[in-house]
């Protein structure tokens, strides 16, 4: 009797200290199947990928990544066609004298005209860029690679990329992206805003993890 | 409608339109303001480019309800500006015009770039001018009245 | 002395004598040239018919302040018109040049082109054609001016000097053109006169700067769509997607919500109906057109389609088609081995113009008379077109010519299509002037392109490397059939402005056929600056240079070989090409490759060289040295700007996105950022400009430079890339 619930005892503190472990180390095995359902718990492994793919799929749509280039010079359209007028990256992504992004691009959408607006309108950094020199978009373990490289990413850790998602006017512009010329809504990402910010946050709670392969 | 009160080449003026109306038909047809040209009304030609806030920027596309407090400058102040006659005069001492309907827009930018950079190499020139379009092709005689209006600023 | 009262039945009006003049009720004298008429009804001659009542035409005025105004018979859209035929006129006239103003003369047959017989501004004619008539009436000037001086002072005309607006006696006697100007209104019109010696010239061979720059510079000048009258309407129209389709039935009920728009009414259009919207400004009127529902019947017109198109042109082009030029023996190519043969199909894509003014007329009907004012280049053509439609007479419309942002031809249309869209909306609008705008996206889908086309040829190649037989076959539309034109240019079933710059090249080609195949269309086309020699140029230059390449022989050496003797300006150019180019030609950096092309168009030889290479993946015009041979330069600054300029509008031509294109009868482009011209980063870094020496008569140069830029970079191009380019536009290099 005493051996059974000396065994128990210690099967417990085992199975406290493994979780105790599995929870303090963010880069951990996954723990296949098993379902935890409180709500302070961080995301596992396989959801935070599952929440990054989420994530992918709004930070590659073109609303985002039109301006997420490798060149010097933005795209435009659901076709992500080089932006017309030669207009090109400058020094601090922000144009060149004359050809400013703010030349154009006011602080808001400017529905009449069809031309797209929002606070400080300007190109991603090279450091942050998601397609290669040939417009292609890269893969995801590149962009995750990209977007969780402090070296490149302004010093952003996980709570600061969640805070990016959330408030960055340009990051909400995508949601809210205005009218084209021709008075049609221009296409919306694959996730609402509210849903790009809770994937981002599942994804964060997982300790950001990156799919490892191409 | 709306009324606005712009300030344009340092006067106030008060319009009344619709809040969408590009600033490019404001100045054309509620102030008279012909100079600033209309090209191609999608921002690709530049030919309506005037200063807001100091910024070179395509009128076509910029309703006049984002405007704000923003000082305008269009082309008609410019013979009142050092650097905007500094550009006319280099403009025409090097017989850049040809039909002329772009050539607002152009000097327009032109000063603007000369504003920022004073000094500007070919690279910058061709940057900055990228996106001016000039259907009789005057680009080499641009490209030489900016270098001449450089010179006699700096 | 006060003036005699204005008439139009002036005294000194001779039966042989073409040039009028009459005084001006403010003193001042008018000169003017007049076609050979009959004697004034004035006259007592009862069998005179009555002359045409024409608004008050001249040419010269000379205030009273010494201003000397000087009426240009032409419509000023960059190609500096405005200044160099005042320069001819002021020179024999002896006019102070810091005196002279210059105006864009009204619709009236007193300003037609001499050699045309319409008033009119293309085929690069307007020094060409009117060198000499704008020197007679400088120099008929002048000398009605000495004649009045000479008679107040008792003295022989012979004996006084004129300079500068002043005449001069032989003792010191001085008086000014102004003064003079009454007097010399009263002195017979000399029926001939003495033109000066070009050694004489003051101003004829100077580089002289445009009148028009400052005004260009500093936004004053007024362009037909900066037009403003009281009580103004402005007005846009819905065309029909499809060229000729008509309105079936729209709701417009949303459009007219929009404040400041006051009506929409459907119009007849040249082929078709459209919906006219009219408003206060343009800003509402755009706007309720784009808010206007309309259903379009579309299915009694043609839908071209450009892929549907090209297959029909190609197979075309492997038929003969009506003959353009025939010599030699046409079975000297089927002798030619295989091998020794180049076989070429070329295309080339539909091109707008795309001046930076839309296209815009400005119409007041008032009943009994109409006043219009636009940028036309067609003048007398768009006057009568509007009285057609208003139910006037073309002399009830007083038609005022403003000045242009561009034409290129596009203002050059037989059918008066803006023109008459206009004149339908003024006359609902009865007494109220209205303003037509067409918007870019307008103009980009609104046809009169230039056309389509594709060329076929075979060249059988001899044993020195020249050609020996030559087949060319050009498909493509007839820009003149339907219109009055064709009774001139269309001959045998070809039009000379589809073969022109092949079917008489400059090039000694034996056993030469060219043909050509006119398809009919369902898109308007129309001249696009220098017309045929777009595309044709662009063919012979290229094969000339594959030959070249083929005979291992230099480019210029081997277009001198095979260029007929007599093709004197085309071997003056080449030869000054050959030189001016030389201190760079030979020494490019690596990856840098020279393309020449030669070319005459509009009696002006061209050759021209280019520093080529490739950036970005696309061609990098570094350098372009042209050498023209246009006869007498009048204004070289003028000369040197038109080809530096205009071998950026050629360029046109090799844009990635430098087509307009068709699908099932729409075109697919729709402003600048579908159809892509050439801004300052695709145009030649640098382009000098040498001209050949020479007194013959000038030619044109609004067209001359435009040929020869695309085939000179595509021949740099294949230097670089080995690959040959026939097909227009570039989009990949």
């Amino acid at each position: 009797m005493r051996a059974y619930k000396a065994m128990l005892q210690a099967t417990s503190v085992i199975l406290v200290a493994c979780a105790a472990w599995s929870a303090s180390n963010p880069i951990s095995s996954a723990r296949e199947g098993v379902a935890q359902k409180t709500t302070a718990r961080a995301s596992t492994r396989a959801e935070g990928l599952a929440a990054w793919q989420q994530v992918y799929s709004v930070l590659t749509h073109a609303r985002c990544v039109n301006c997420h280039t490798a060149t010097n010079y933005p795209q435009q359209g659901d076709d992500r066609h080089r932006h017309f007028a030669n207009v090109v990256r400058g020094p601090d992504g922000k144009g060149v004298p004359v050809l400013q992004c703010v030349t154009c691009h006011q602080e808001s959408n400017a529905d009449s005209t069809g031309v797209p607006g929002g606070h400080n309108w300007h190109l991603a950094p090279l450091s942050m860029q998601w397609q290669d020199l040939n417009d292609k978009i890269l893969s995801s373990a590149e962009v995750c690679q990209a977007v969780t490289d402090r070296s490149k990413n302004d010093h952003l850790d996980g709570q600061g990329l969640l805070r990016h998602h959330e408030e960055e006017p340009l990051v909400l512009w995508a949601f809210q992206p205005g009218r084209r010329i021709d008075g049609t809504p221009r296409t919306l990402p694959p996730l609402t805003h509210e849903q790009f910010v809770a994937a981002t946050r599942t994804w964060v709670e997982a300790g950001t993890p990156c799919p490892q392969n191409r | 409608m709306e009324t606005y009160t712009l300030t344009v080449n340092g006067q106030p003026k008060e319009v009344t339109v619709d809040p969408g109306t590009p600033l490019l038909w404001v100045l054309r047809e509620d102030l008279k303001m012909t100079g600033t040209k209309y090209g191609c009304g999608i921002a690709a030609c530049g030919a309506c480019t005037v200063h807001v806030g100091g910024v070179a920027t395509r009128s076509c596309v910029v309703p006049v309800s984002l405007i704000g407090d923003r000082p305008i400058v269009t082309i008609e102040a410019m013979a009142e500006d050092p650097v905007g006659r500094a550009v006319q005069d280099a403009w025409v001492s090097h017989d850049v015009v040809q039909c002329g309907y772009c050539q607002s827009g152009q000097i327009m930018s032109a000063v603007a770039l000369l504003r920022s950079t004073p000094k500007p190499t070919d690279t910058n020139i061709e940057a900055s001018m990228g996106g001016n379009l000039c259907r009789c092709g005057t680009y080499v005689r641009i490209r030489e009245a900016i270098k001449t209006a450089s010179q006699q600023l700096t | 002395m006060t003036a005699a009262p204005h008439s139009a039945n002036d005294v000194l009006l001779s039966r042989r004598s073409f040039l009028r003049v009459s005084a001006t009720v403010a003193g001042g004298l008018i000169v003017s040239l007049y076609p050979d008429i009959p004697l004034h009804a004035q006259e007592a001659d009862q069998a005179a018919p009555k002359p045409k009542v024409y608004p008050p035409d001249a040419f010269v005025q000379i205030r009273p302040d010494g201003k000397i105004l000087i009426t240009v018979n032409r419509l000023e859209f960059g190609q500096g018109v405005q200044t160099s035929l005042p320069m001819i006129l002021a020179d024999e006239m002896d006019a102070d040049w810091s005196q002279v103003i210059a105006e864009l003369a009204p619709a009236a047959d007193v300003y037609r082109d001499p050699v045309y017989g319409m008033q009119m501004v293309g085929g690069s004619g307007s020094i060409a054609h009117s060198f000499q008539q704008y020197r007679e009436l400088g120099a008929k000037t002048r000398a009605m001016l000495v004649a009045a001086a000479a008679a107040q002072w008792n003295v022989a005309p012979t004996q006084c000097h004129t300079e500068a607006s002043v005449v001069q006696g032989p003792s010191g006697q001085s008086a000014r053109y102004a003064e003079l100007a009454e007097a010399a209104a009263q002195q017979p019109v000399p029926a001939t006169v003495q033109l000066k010696d070009p050694s004489q010239f003051r101003l004829v061979g100077k580089r002289v700067r445009r009148l028009d720059s400052r005004s260009k510079c500093d936004g004053s000048v007024k362009f037909g769509l900066d037009l403003d009258l009281p009580g103004m309407q402005t007005a846009v129209v819905a065309h029909p997607p499809v060229f000729g389709a008509r309105v079936k039935s729209f709701d417009d009920k949303a459009a007219r919500g929009v404040a400041g728009v006051h009506e929409v009414f459907e119009i007849p259009l040249v082929k078709g109906t459209g919906v006219a919207v009219i408003a206060d400004k343009f800003w509402p009127a755009k706007q309720a057109r784009d808010r206007l529902k309309i259903d379009w019947d579309l299915s009694a017109v043609e839908h071209a389609d450009s892929a549907q198109l090209w297959t029909q042109y190609k197979a075309l082009a492997r038929t003969p088609g009506n003959a353009a030029v025939s010599r030699g023996d046409q079975k000297k190519l089927d002798t030619v081995a295989a091998s020794n043969r180049i076989v070429a199909e070329y295309a080339f894509p539909y091109l707008a113009h795309a001046p930076m003014e839309p296209l815009n007329t400005t119409i007041r009907f008032d009943g009994d008379r109409a006043e219009a004012w636009g940028g036309s280049q067609f003048q007398t053509v768009d006057q009568a077109a509007i009285a057609e439609v208003l139910g006037l007479k073309p002399e009830q419309v007083t038609f005022h010519t403003e000045m242009a942002g561009g034409g290129f031809g596009r203002r050059a249309v037989a059918d008066s299509h803006v023109q008459r869209e206009t004149a339908a909306i003024a006359k609902r609008l009865r007494g109220t002037p209205v303003k037509l705008i067409w918007t870019r996206e307008d103009d980009v889908q609104g046809g009169y392109y230039r056309p389509m086309h594709v060329h076929r040829a075979e060249i059988g190649i001899g044993p020195d490397g020249m050609p020996l037989a030559w087949r060319h076959v050009i498909v493509g539309q007839s820009i003149v059939a339907g219109t009055p034109f064709a009774a001139i240019i269309v001959k045998n079933g070809v039009d000379a402005t589809a073969v022109e710059g092949t079917a008489d090249t400059h090039y000694d080609i034996p056993n030469f056929h060219v043909s050509a195949h006119h398809p009919v269309v369902n898109v308007p086309v129309l001249w696009w600056r220098s017309v045929g020699h777009t595309h044709t140029a662009f063919v012979m230059e290229t094969l000339i240079d594959e030959l070249a390449t083929r005979a291992k022989a230099d480019p210029i050496a081997y277009r001198r070989k095979l260029l007929k003797p007599d093709a004197k300006k085309l071997r003056a150019a080449l030869d000054l090409l050959e030189q001016k180019s030389a201190p760079w030609r030979t020494t490019l950096p690596q990856g840098h490759a020279v393309g020449i092309a030669c070319h005459e168009s509009f009696e002006t030889g061209v050759a021209c060289a280019v520093d080529v290479s490739i950036e970005n993946k696309r061609p990098r015009i570094h350098r372009v040295t042209i050498a023209v041979d246009p006869g007498l330069a009048v204004n070289p600054l003028t000369v040197e700007s038109q080809f530096q300029a205009g071998v950026a509008f050629g360029v046109t031509q090799l844009m990635a996105q430098g087509a307009i294109t068709l699908k099932d009868g729409r075109v697919e482009q729709r402003n600048f950022d579908g159809y892509t011209p050439p801004y300052i980063v695709d145009a030649p870094v640098a382009v000098d400009v040498h001209i050949v020496p020479s007194a013959e008569a000038p030619s044109g140069c609004g067209e001359p430079p435009v040929p020869v830029i695309a085939p000179a970079v595509v021949n740099a191009l294949a230097k670089l890339t080995g690959k040959r380019y026939r097909s227009l536009p570039l989009v990949t290099v």
